[in-house]
């Protein structure tokens, strides 16, 4: 062997023995999260999926029945209205939410004193316990003793409805509710919000946009990208509901409010039907998965990417 | 060797992949030979799972009850789990699902009819037969509220019946009827009860100042039906037709049966008709955010309850003289009320079998026992710890009955009852919960009743056929 080629060949050892000190300290580092992933992430989904062709109730062996949980559920009144009930909530809440994080988000963006703790304030609600928020708004909801109610009724005179307690109503209450909480999404505005050029702003003033035209052809261009991304949370968000609802309604009255996974957390953990409530959740999966499919497909006729991608 | 920083956190890493994959190794008998070779008794561990929202009684009894109980057993070490009702049921799952049921939990969210159809528990008898257990001081309706084909499934420590409350001041106030304690009475009717409450409702078009003459539970699937003659599970007559309250299995339902529409809208009635007497949801709910349960407003002239609801006035140790009385006699001439208990099961595949019967024992018939019915407030099942629960109800202030007087209305309420089926039916989170959701509409006013009680059949039949 000459000695160039010993060269090589020690030198490719250290090579080697690098990229395995590497690879060790990589997966070492890694090793609690993919513990964890694995454990508490990936084992149950794949074990959901297997489930939702059980019948299984936690105490006894699953016993493989085919497709009979999707026969079940799709010939069962209370998964159709709870799907119902969880689509309008969506169609209902999801543009409200955008379109009003979008505006908060510009008079946030203005230049007045104080505009930090102004900012502070409305992000408050997003941080406070869903719980929480919940029971006040029981209260605010309250057809006799509930504050909407005596302002509608002081100042237009209009004796208000039973918010909570009637099947009209109770969507809207609901969606009420949601709105309070805009301030994750008025973040992300914020943020694009202040990322436009303000050249381009300048150019269109030159070019004689007024302050409607500057909003439709410069900002939403540039912010729509994010739009795209808050629209996308907000629905699969929307489409998740479960806490905010548990603790105003219930689902009730006579399921106005039976939201999808009020539905699947009671099939699986108060009528111990855990297969029935796999099914479900893996239809809803499915049905976020097309959602968001067809959301990124549409995307490209609205979606104005600066980088030209 | 130096030690740099690289060193250091992959150590670090190690470390702590090494303290994840060690939690997750279940315990196992070997990992614990010192008892073993040391010869001394092998010392057992339970698992019991609680509530823990029932309030600070319950987690004192408990916290009393084990510590007593390790100085009877030295060998048994009990560990409790404390969730919440609406958590109950998911946590229990979750620990048979794992394959590590707890020896020790009560049927409180889904009663034992619920985990004997699924075979998750242990039928007592033999263990009360080798261990010589005397079961005749637990009170015999109870032991037969827990009693399916023959055999024992639970240990009841509570029994629970439903019992008018008043608001001494307000009737007398008032000038209204007083719910008399004697359960023969059969003047005391569901029309003298309602003119008492009528009598006692004023201000009823304002709810902030309303004083509300009775308050009727419209839970519990309707069974105060049985006061009119019916059941919601036959259409033959009262409860002891009903052969789902035997089997725990529903196969036909009467909600929309004209029984059940006379009841319901004498109910209704009491709350929307000409001469109103009992809150409108919304109101009830307001109240109930305010003190708890809505009797606790002072507000309410009688309140139908279970006898769990002594345990508010403990707490809440009101101004006002307050009582309890007999339930009142129906159009039907009978006065069925709804029993409860509150039940131990021993859950079957739990790792500690006769030392969680060892310590049921304990809970139900021993000390723990004693201990219940004095810290709880709620009425025991064991018949020899009824002195105490007296004792300590008559150390409630403002209660307005004797002694003797209390005793007649608690007692005697055992013969007049019939065991709810949220205690006897299997799956009843399921029909509690279609019952619930679907008289939303009559109890709001949406819909007249005989439309919403046919709702209210489509829906229990659906649920039915679902479990054909």
């Amino acid at each position: 062997m000459s000695t160039a080629s010993a060269v090589r060949a020690g030198g490719g050892g250290r090579r080697l023995s690098l990229r395995w000190r590497e690879a060790l300290n990589f997966y070492a580092f890694l090793a609690p999260w993919i513990l964890g992933f694995l454990a508490f992430t990936a084992i149950p989904i794949i074990a959901s999926f297997v489930l939702g062709f059980t019948r299984y109730n936690a105490i006894q062996p699953p016993d493989f029945v085919g497709l009979r949980n999707f026969a079940f559920l799709f010939d069962d009144q209370i998964f159709w209205k709870s799907l119902r009930v969880t689509l309008s909530y969506t169609v209902l809440f999801v543009p409200l939410q955008l379109i009003c994080s979008l505006l908060l988000a510009l008079l946030l963006n203005l230049r007045v004193p104080t505009m930090r703790t102004i900012r502070t304030v409305y992000y408050l609600p997003s941080i406070l316990p869903t719980v929480v928020t919940g029971l006040v708004w029981i209260w605010l909801f309250n057809a006799d003793f509930g504050l909407i109610n005596f302002f509608l009724f002081k100042v237009f005179g209009v004796r208000g409805p039973n918010w909570l307690g009637s099947e009209r109503w109770v969507m809207s209450a609901v969606v009420i509710s949601g709105l309070w909480a805009l301030g994750g999404g008025v973040i992300i505005f914020l943020a694009a919000l202040q990322s436009v050029p303000e050249e381009l702003y300048e150019a269109a003033e030159l070019d004689g946009a007024n302050i409607i035209g500057r909003f439709w052809h410069v900002t939403v261009p540039m912010i729509s990208p994010v739009i795209l991304y808050n629209l996308m949370i907000a629905m699969i968000l929307a489409l998740q509901v479960f806490t905010r609802i548990w603790v105003l309604t219930q689902g009730g009255p006579n399921y106005g409010s039976y939201f999808y996974n009020l539905y699947v957390y009671e099939n699986a953990f108060s009528f111990f039907k855990l297969g029935l409530a796999s099914a479900q959740a893996w239809i809803l999966f499915v049905l976020i998965l097309l959602l968001t499919v067809a959301a990124l497909r549409t995307s490209g006729r609205w979606v104005h990417y600066s980088g030209g991608v | 060797m130096k030690l740099t920083r690289r060193h250091f956190l992959k150590s670090g890493s190690v470390a702590l992949t090494g303290l994840v994959l060690a939690a997750c190794v279940p315990d196992s008998p070997s990992a614990t030979p010192a008892a073993d070779m040391s010869g001394a008794e092998e010392s057992r561990k339970i698992t019991y799972l609680i509530r823990s929202d029932i309030g600070p009684k319950i987690q004192e009894w408990t916290d009393e009850a084990i510590a007593d109980f390790a100085t009877v057993d030295p060998t048994i070490e009990v560990e409790t789990i404390g969730v919440p009702w609406g958590d109950y049921n998911a946590k229990l799952l979750a620990q048979y699902a794992a394959g590590t049921p707890p020896e020790i939990s009560a049927n409180y969210a889904a009663g034992f009819p619920t985990f004997y159809a699924n075979d998750a528990i242990v039928a007592l008898d033999e263990l009360v037969s080798e261990n010589n257990v005397d079961l005749s001081v637990i009170e015999q309706a109870a032991l037969d509220s827990v009693t399916r084909n023959g055999k024992l499934w639970a240990l009841p420590l509570a029994h629970l019946p439903t019992l008018v409350y008043y608001n001494l001041d307000v009737l007398e106030e008032a000038g209204a009827q007083v719910p008399p304690i004697d359960w023969t009475d059969t003047s005391w009717t569901t029309d003298a009860m309602l003119e008492s409450a009528t009598t006692t409702a004023r201000d009823m078009d304002d709810p902030t100042k309303a004083q509300y003459g009775m308050i009727f539970g419209t839970g519990q699937l309707g069974v105060f039906k049985w006061l009119w003659g019916g059941d919601p599970f036959n259409g033959v007559g009262g409860p002891e037709h009903t052969e789902a309250y035997k089997t725990g299995i529903v196969t036909e339902a009467f909600y929309d049966s004209e029984t059940m529409n006379t009841f319901i809208s004498w109910v209704y009635d009491s709350i929307y008709g000409s001469a109103p007497v009992s809150p409108r949801p919304s109101d009830t709910d307001a109240i109930q955010q305010l003190v708890g349960w809505p009797m606790m407003s002072g507000r309410i002239g009688m309140a139908i309850s279970g006898a769990w609801s002594v345990t508010n006035f403990a707490s809440v140790q009101p101004s006002w003289r307050w009582g309890i009385g007999a339930f009142p006699y129906g159009p039907a001439g009978v006065n069925t009320s709804p029993l409860f208990n509150d039940s131990w099961m021993l859950g079957k595949g739990a790792a500690e079998q006769e030392a969680g019967f060892r310590f049921l024992r304990y809970l139900a018939l021993e000390k723990g026992a004693e201990l219940y019915a004095q810290i709880t407030g709620f009425f025991p099942a064991h018949k020899e710890n009824y002195p105490i629960y007296f004792d300590s109800l008559m150390n409630i202030p403002n209660f307005a009955l004797s002694r003797e007087e209390a005793e007649t209305a608690m007692l005697d309420a055992f013969n007049y009852g019939y065991v709810t089926p949220g205690k006897t039916l299997d799956s009843y989170p399921e029909w509690n919960r279609t019952f619930n959701q679907t008289m939303g509409p009559i109890w709001n006013a949406e819909v007249s009743v005989a439309e919403g009680l046919q709702h209210v059949q489509g829906q229990m039949e659906s649920v039915i056929e679902s479990k054909s």
